[in-house]
């Protein structure tokens, strides 16, 4: 899937001046990173401006995401849709990169849909596997049927981008309507 | 009346959220290009432990074709000026193909790297089929790859090698070598705890199973930034496995391709069945 997230500001990173030292908390929080100089670091700065972050998303972080979803919390976890899992993707693994949910303007998506075949090939290992942290299998076969459909729900790019508006809480403005066609024969 | 010393008052330190707010007034980007890493915990069981970003290895060592600099100077210059005979060929007799290698009429260039990390296109009248590869290493004669790929598999899937009529790979082949280079876009993992070096060309010990396989990553970039980031989700399907390293790949099969970044875990994670470790790395190209 590809992705494009319009926004009003974005993360720079740019050298700590000479006079900051950073805290344990600022390093452990993300605020600042080595910089190419590993004795330094850099800060995250937050920028005003409207650009676009363009990406893609792999199927096998989409299926991921759900697999993660059901493990987790001792198999109390829970069972994400695909377009679920692809705004945990966006939300919690990529976007805290580059942008502030509150600076998101409007998404677009290319999506070409769910594919059956990889879901099922990536899911196999664990139905088999057991679980190390709770009873049974990582994923229980009785739940398969469900995943699947959950997967396989269908959704075009336009309810991804609804489904990602709401969940980003974007209030995107609709696009102005066409003007309407001249009159035939008006100057 | 004794001389009075001045003694200037010391600089009151700013926090790095002061430093911040004060640096997005006067941005000045600065020239780098290098990586940071950043492994995340979800054990299935208990809080997630959220590591920090950490400076990721760039690979400079001068042989072969596997280091970082050598990578990105091809990607970003590399283009017609390299152009070659026999760059393309239609499809003819004396061109064959196997699941990793494609054999034609001698001509590729075999100067120094020659065209480790190019892309071939091919195309299989027979099966209609349309792939393309990642050369890895070539011969006057020979192109080999790391895999045929199904140029729609946003997982960088295997597509089906292209054939020709009657089953026999000596007709029907139709290629076509790309400038530039195939993307380093796959990570990597490792429980081989031995100390990386930036002459270092492999991940030793590579992962191939229990759900720590080398996949293509998920890429985002936003326009005129500084950074790019690549990030992945692995959850551990069985055993019980130490991740001690990590790396980022120009190729999709294991111990192949060339290895721009490589980093130790300074704290490295065990994970067992249904944990899950997410590897996000950020590239800095100002």
């Amino acid at each position: 899937m590809r992705f494009a997230i319009h926004v009003k500001g974005y993360y720079e990173w740019v050298p700590c001046p000479p006079d900051v030292k950073p805290t344990k908390a600022d390093i452990d929080s993300g605020r600042v990173k080595p910089s190419a100089n590993s004795d330094k670091y850099d800060m995250r700065v937050p920028l005003k401006g409207e650009t676009v972050t363009e990406g893609g998303i792999s199927e096998d972080d989409i299926i991921g995401k759900m697999i993660h979803a059901y493990c987790d919390h001792g198999k109390q976890g829970k069972i994400l849709t695909r377009k679920e899992a692809i705004a945990e993707v966006l939300g919690t693994h990529v976007m805290p990169n580059h942008a502030h949910r509150k600076d998101f303007k409007h998404v677009e998506i290319h999506d070409d849909g769910p594919n059956e075949a990889a879901f099922r090939a990536q899911i196999a290992p664990y139905l088999a596997a057991d679980h190390a942290r709770a009873p049974g299998k990582c994923i229980d076969a009785e739940d398969f049927d469900e995943l699947l459909a959950a997967y396989m729900e269908p959704c075009d790019s336009a309810g991804h981008v609804a489904h990602l508006h709401a969940h980003f809480r974007v209030k995107a403005k609709a696009a102005p309507p066409a003007p309407p066609a001249a009159p035939e024969g008006s100057k | 009346m004794d001389a009075q010393v001045v003694t200037e008052a010391p600089k009151k330190r700013r926090t790095v959220a002061q430093a911040a707010r004060d640096a997005a007034r006067n941005y000045v980007p600065k020239a780098a290009s290098y990586s940071c890493f950043k492994t995340d915990v979800f054990p299935s069981v208990g809080k997630p432990v959220l590591g920090p970003w950490r400076h990721n290895l760039t690979t400079d060592t001068a042989s072969g074709y596997t280091n970082r600099r050598d990578f990105q100077s091809k990607a970003m210059g590399n283009g017609p000026s390299s152009a070659f005979a026999t760059a393309k060929a239609a499809a003819v007799a004396t061109t064959t193909i196997t699941a990793t290698t494609l054999t034609a009429a001698t001509g590729f260039p075999t100067a120094g790297q020659g065209l480790a990390g190019c892309v071939v296109a091919v195309y299989g009248l027979a099966n209609n089929s349309f792939v393309y590869g990642t050369i890895l290493s070539n011969t006057a004669t020979v192109l080999t790859v790391d895999q045929w790929y199904d140029a729609t598999s946003t997982s960088g899937a295997a597509g089906t090698t292209p054939t020709t009529s009657g089953g026999s790979s000596t007709t029907g082949i139709a290629y076509m070598i790309l400038p530039g280079q195939n993307p380093a876009a796959w990570l990597a993992l490792s429980a081989d705890a031995t100390a990386p070096t930036a002459a270092d060309t492999t991940l030793t010990s590579e992962l191939a199973t229990n759900g720590f396989s080398r996949l293509v990553g998920t890429y985002a970039h936003t326009a005129a930034a500084t950074t790019y980031t690549l990030s992945k989700l692995f959850t551990c399907s069985g055993g019980s496995t130490t991740i001690n390293t990590e790396g980022v790949f120009g190729a999709s099969t294991a111990a192949s391709g060339v290895m721009p970044f490589k980093s130790a875990e300074p704290s490295p994670p065990t994970l067992v069945s249904g944990d899950t470790l997410t590897q996000t790395i950020t590239i800095t190209i100002n």
